[in-house]
């Protein structure tokens, strides 16, 4: 009577931790630090704190070091390590005009006061395989890099403060009013209590905030392809550092603990349908670290889902704050591998009776 | 006599509404949006008695409220103000007393209301039938809320409506999706006979349909309504389905009522102007 | 501080950048915070008073999945102190894959004992199976479930589901039942069985198999279920009515499996693993109940070399 059954469940689970250790670090290539990581692959780690919904650079790059890259599996190590860290209160309320910028643009003028600044961005490269970076060497890196701000002519410095664009159009009332209401007032905490909907505003923002960029991304761009209608013109986007305003618990005063690196998206869209003269409305996104696609994405999402009836499901606020949490949607996608063979025998047991037809009489048929 | 059915000062408003609202429509002002804050008046202090056994018809063009009036009654939207009182007969519902003001009930007692002692056939079979469950499914369903359970006896009762409304049986758990108009609306009419409602609401239900299976269909109402005696709502712009199928009839206009008598004497001796021209401007 | 990008003065000094948790890394008794510990509890008795009524609660991240028992571990650490026994199975076995690292992660951050002795568990996690022996009533078993919503086969909006509970209204999930009747001649639905519970909440069991149904109702124990990815407990405490639903004329069915009986310990009244073998492909049956099956066969005095005896406890 053979009897094979899979057994040694520890066992497996050790080896297999084993087998990941060998395949990241038992190559003959230098083993990466975090900083490595954290300077180098910048975006990655950006996108990490944003997903991990945690602004930690250090961790986060160090989230994306065991994860081998995956970038699911880092967002998700710093997710949990989140859960571990005590609140310690909420910081105060930030106005963005405020933002230490580093690129700043607008689609919606030509020229907007304070200049549209390029910054840091890969927008305009030519995505040509760099086959130099195959031998590049740091000495020679450097050494440029000390050349180029030599050379560089020195500008004036940044304002302090860049007017917001959409603000030129609010003055003008060229913008629908956003009147907060009943649920929209308060401040909902995602993170203490499970979504309900219709969901009100930081809810929803929250979410998004906290959204993977990829099925964002996947929503919105059908939104803008014509599964909705929400046509959008980047109003501004900012790239920058927020200060963090918090309220000392002893002296009662507000201080700056620190500053976190934010994108920002304000998308103006199509005319708002409702009572009153028309107006365009906006769309805002915001998220850690340098992430414009997400920050577009939520931006034209937020815009989508604040509609009547959803035409499509980039419209329906259930939809998408249900299914853009990259840690709940990889989970669940990759749990399928989990043995199902006891609900499946069931299934089995389903199946052979239908094929087997109605063997039984009396009982079942009237 | 008692009517089954009462309706009192029923008002369905859309948009946020003004005090001047009721002044400024209706068929006086000859529209039934308020010059002031563009709210639509789509029905307005609108009064029904309906009696056992009786066939009442609603008439008006697109835009009189009369469909307006019958949903609401089927609690498929909440009204503006009124009431609306069933006469159960002592088969009272637990939690329904008599003289209930049913628009005040809870979701639950309504559905309760709405499922046995109602059964509406809508002019677009999509409204009223689900297309994705079976013919005998959509008839079942309505006996499931009712709380049945017995499979056996569901589809025996199915079988029975679909034989009176003239659908083939054996076409019973095919989807209706696959049906032509008129049978679709025959399938409409035995799912809302299944649970033996005391009031019927027809929303045009031949509208749209050829004229040889409109005719069908009426003669099967008027067959059925002989047969059972159901008291029944008839909604429709059209005039011969009112002489068809009704004894007394209300006309609408904006909203509002504009006349309501019997049948035979609206359609022979109209009073109000409306009325005359809907009259006379049938071919 | 970082580089490429241009800083200001003032910045924080260094050590800012230490940021592991203090004390050596010490995590707080079972993981969760007081907090979040308080909370699930509050939740739990809230569900427990309305037995089969989902509770929405602010589901924490943890070490594992979303999706691979983020529910159950919550309940479990909520629940669990250093007198507990645990037992934790997934599909019937105790080492399994997915229970062994379960019980790796609870023991590591309780210090509790475990076992894989039904009767000698105090707490028992689970994924889609109840233990074959009878619960008692010091026993709180512990489900991992999926997805919390019976509904979710007939309606996708949580909106819309809500409002069906809140109203009673489940003839949707009748008329599915019927449906599959009318095509098949049969319920078609396996696992995962819309009960009554209470005589008021449809509710989802988690997906056990129809074999397990018959064990919540009117049990000794409490049952609790938690999904953690989609934020929501519910509870079906002791001597509680819970019954699937079913015709008059077409009653629920379970399982069949044609008088056969386990091959390790020959009982014939538990539910079974199909095994195929994979030289012959020949089909054999075991015990899913792994704990279970190894009692019978003791008890029967079975063959004390067999190899297949290792890593059961």
């Amino acid at each position: 009577m053979g009897y094979v059954a899979v057994r040694g469940g520890a066992a497996a689970i050790e080896n297999s931790e084993k087998f990941s250790l060998v395949r990241r670090a038992g190559g003959a290539s230098g083993l990466l630090t975090p900083e490595q990581i954290r300077e180098q692959l910048y975006f990655a780690v950006d996108r990490v704190m944003g997903e991990g919904s945690l602004y930690a650079p250090d961790l986060a790059a160090l989230a994306f070091k065991q994860a081998a890259g995956d970038s699911f599996e880092a967002a998700f190590i710093l997710r949990s390590y989140r859960t571990t860290l005590p609140r310690i209160g909420y910081s105060e309320p930030v106005a963005p005009d405020g933002m230490r910028v580093i690129r700043r643009i607008s689609a919606a003028f030509k020229d907007i006061p304070g200049g549209q600044i390029l910054g840091p961005t890969p927008d305009y490269t030519l995505r040509l395989l760099d086959f130099e970076l195959q031998e590049e060497s740091a000495a020679r890196t450097r050494q440029q890099i000390r050349q180029l701000l030599r050379e560089t002519n020195r500008l004036d410095p940044l304002p302090e403060r860049f007017p917001k664009v959409v603000e030129l159009l609010r003055r003008e009332g060229l913008l629908v009013r956003r009147h907060a209401s009943g649920k929209d007032r308060g401040l909902t905490d995602i993170t203490r209590q499970a979504l309900s909907f219709p969901a009100p505003r930081s809810a929803q923002l929250q979410s998004l905030a906290r959204g993977e960029t990829g099925g964002m991304l996947a929503l919105a761009y059908s939104n803008m392809r014509g599964y909705g209608s929400v046509h959008p013109v980047i109003g501004e986007l900012r790239v920058g550092f927020l200060s963090v305003p918090f309220r000392n618990p002893r002296s009662g005063s507000v201080e700056c603990i620190g500053e976190v690196l934010v994108t920002e998206a304000e998308v103006i869209a199509r005319l708002a349908e409702a009572e009153g003269p028309a107006r365009f409305s906006l769309g805002y996104g915001l998220c850690f670290g340098h992430n414009e696609t997400k920050a577009i994405a939520m931006a034209v999402l937020d815009r989508a889902m604040s509609g009547g009836e959803p035409a499509a499901p980039s419209e329906d606020q259930e939809f998408v704050l249900t299914h853009v949490d990259g840690i709940e949607s990889m989970g669940f996608c990759n749990h399928y591998k989990l043995p199902h063979y006891v609900t499946f025998q069931s299934e089995l047991d389903r199946l052979r009776r239908i094929q087997a037809g109605s063997g039984l009489t009396g009982e079942e048929n009237p | 006599m008692k009517p089954v059915l009462q309706v009192r000062n029923l008002t369905k408003r859309y948009g946020p509404g003004c005090p001047e609202c009721l002044e400024r429509t209706g068929a006086r002002h000859e529209t039934n949006q308020c010059p002031r804050c563009r709210s639509i008046l789509a029905c307005r202090e609108v009064s029904i008695d309906l009696y056992p056994g009786e066939v009442l018809g609603i008439v008006g063009e697109s835009g009189s409220g009369k469909s307006t009036v019958v949903r609401l009654l089927h609690f498929d939207f909440e009204p503006t103000a009124g009431e609306f009182f069933l006469d159960l007969n002592g088969n009272g519902l637990t939690g329904v007393g008599p003289g209930q003001n049913l628009f005040a009930l809870s979701a639950f007692h309504r559905r309760q209301v709405r499922n046995e002692r109602m059964g509406i056939v809508y002019q677009n079979a999509r409204m009223g039938l689900r297309m994705k469950v079976s013919a005998g499914g959509n008839i079942a369903e309505r006996l499931l809320t009712a709380g049945w359970r017995h499979v056996g006896r569901m589809r025996n009762r199915a079988s029975g409506l679909l034989e009176q409304t003239e659908v083939p049986v054996e076409r019973m758990d095919e989807l209706p999706r696959n049906f032509s108009g008129g049978m679709q609306q025959r399938v409409q009419i035995a799912k809302a006979l299944a649970t033996r409602p005391a009031v019927l609401l027809l929303d045009e239900v031949t509208t749209g349909l050829d004229v040889s299976v409109q005719a069908r269909v009426l003669d099967l109402i008027r067959g059925l309504q002989q047969e059972l005696g159901v008291a029944t709502l008839v909604v429709s712009h059209d005039l011969g389905v009112i002489r068809l199928l009704t004894s007394r009839t209300i006309v609408m206009r904006h909203g509002c009522i504009v006349e309501e008598g019997l049948s035979d004497q609206i359609l022979e001796d109209p009073q109000h102007p409306y009325t005359q021209l809907l009259v006379n401007s049938t071919l | 501080m970082t580089p490429g990008l241009p800083s200001r003065a003032g910045t924080p000094p260094a050590d800012w950048r230490d940021t592991r948790p203090p004390a050596g890394g010490r995590y707080s008794y079972a993981f969760l915070d007081e907090g979040a510990k308080r909370e699930i509890r509050r939740r739990i008795l809230k569900a427990a008073a309305i037995p089969g009524c989902q509770v929405p609660f602010g589901s924490r991240e943890m070490p594992i999945a979303r999706g691979w028992g983020t529910g159950g571990l919550q309940l479990t650490l909520s629940l669990i102190g250093p007198e507990d026994v645990l037992k934790v199975i997934d599909q019937g076995a105790d080492d399994s894959v997915n229970a062994v690292n379960i019980k790796k992660f609870v023991t590591r951050v309780t210090g509790v004992a475990v076992t894989t002795d039904t009767a000698a568990a105090t707490m028992i996690q689970t994924r889609h199976r109840i233990p074959e022996e009878p619960l008692q009533p010091h026993q709180i078993l512990i489900f991992q479930v999926p997805i919390p919503e019976p509904l979710r086969l007939v309606e996708p909006s949580e909106r819309e589901t809500r409002r069906m509970h809140a109203e009673a209204d489940y003839s949707r999930m009748w008329l599915y039942l019927y449906e599959d009747i009318v095509k098949f001649n049969e319920i078609t639905v396996g696992a995962r069985y819309p009960v009554l519970v209470n005589c008021r909440h449809l509710m989802d069991p988690s997906p056990i198999p129809r074999w397990d149904l018959a064990k919540l109702h009117q049990g000794e124990a409490l049952f609790l279920f938690c999904a953690g990815r989609e934020k929501r407990i519910y509870a079906v405490p002791p001597h509680t009515e819970v019954q699937p639903l079913s015709f008059e004329d077409f009653a629920f069915r379970v399982e069949a499996f044609a008088g056969r009986r386990c091959a390790r310990c020959g009982s014939g009244g538990t539910y079974l693993d199909e095994v195929i073998d994979d030289a012959t492909g020949r089909r054999t049956y075991a015990c899913s109940d792994t704990a279970f099956c190894e009692k019978a066969r003791r008890s029967c005095g079975a063959a004390e070399d067999s190899p297949t005896r290792e890593g059961i406890a």
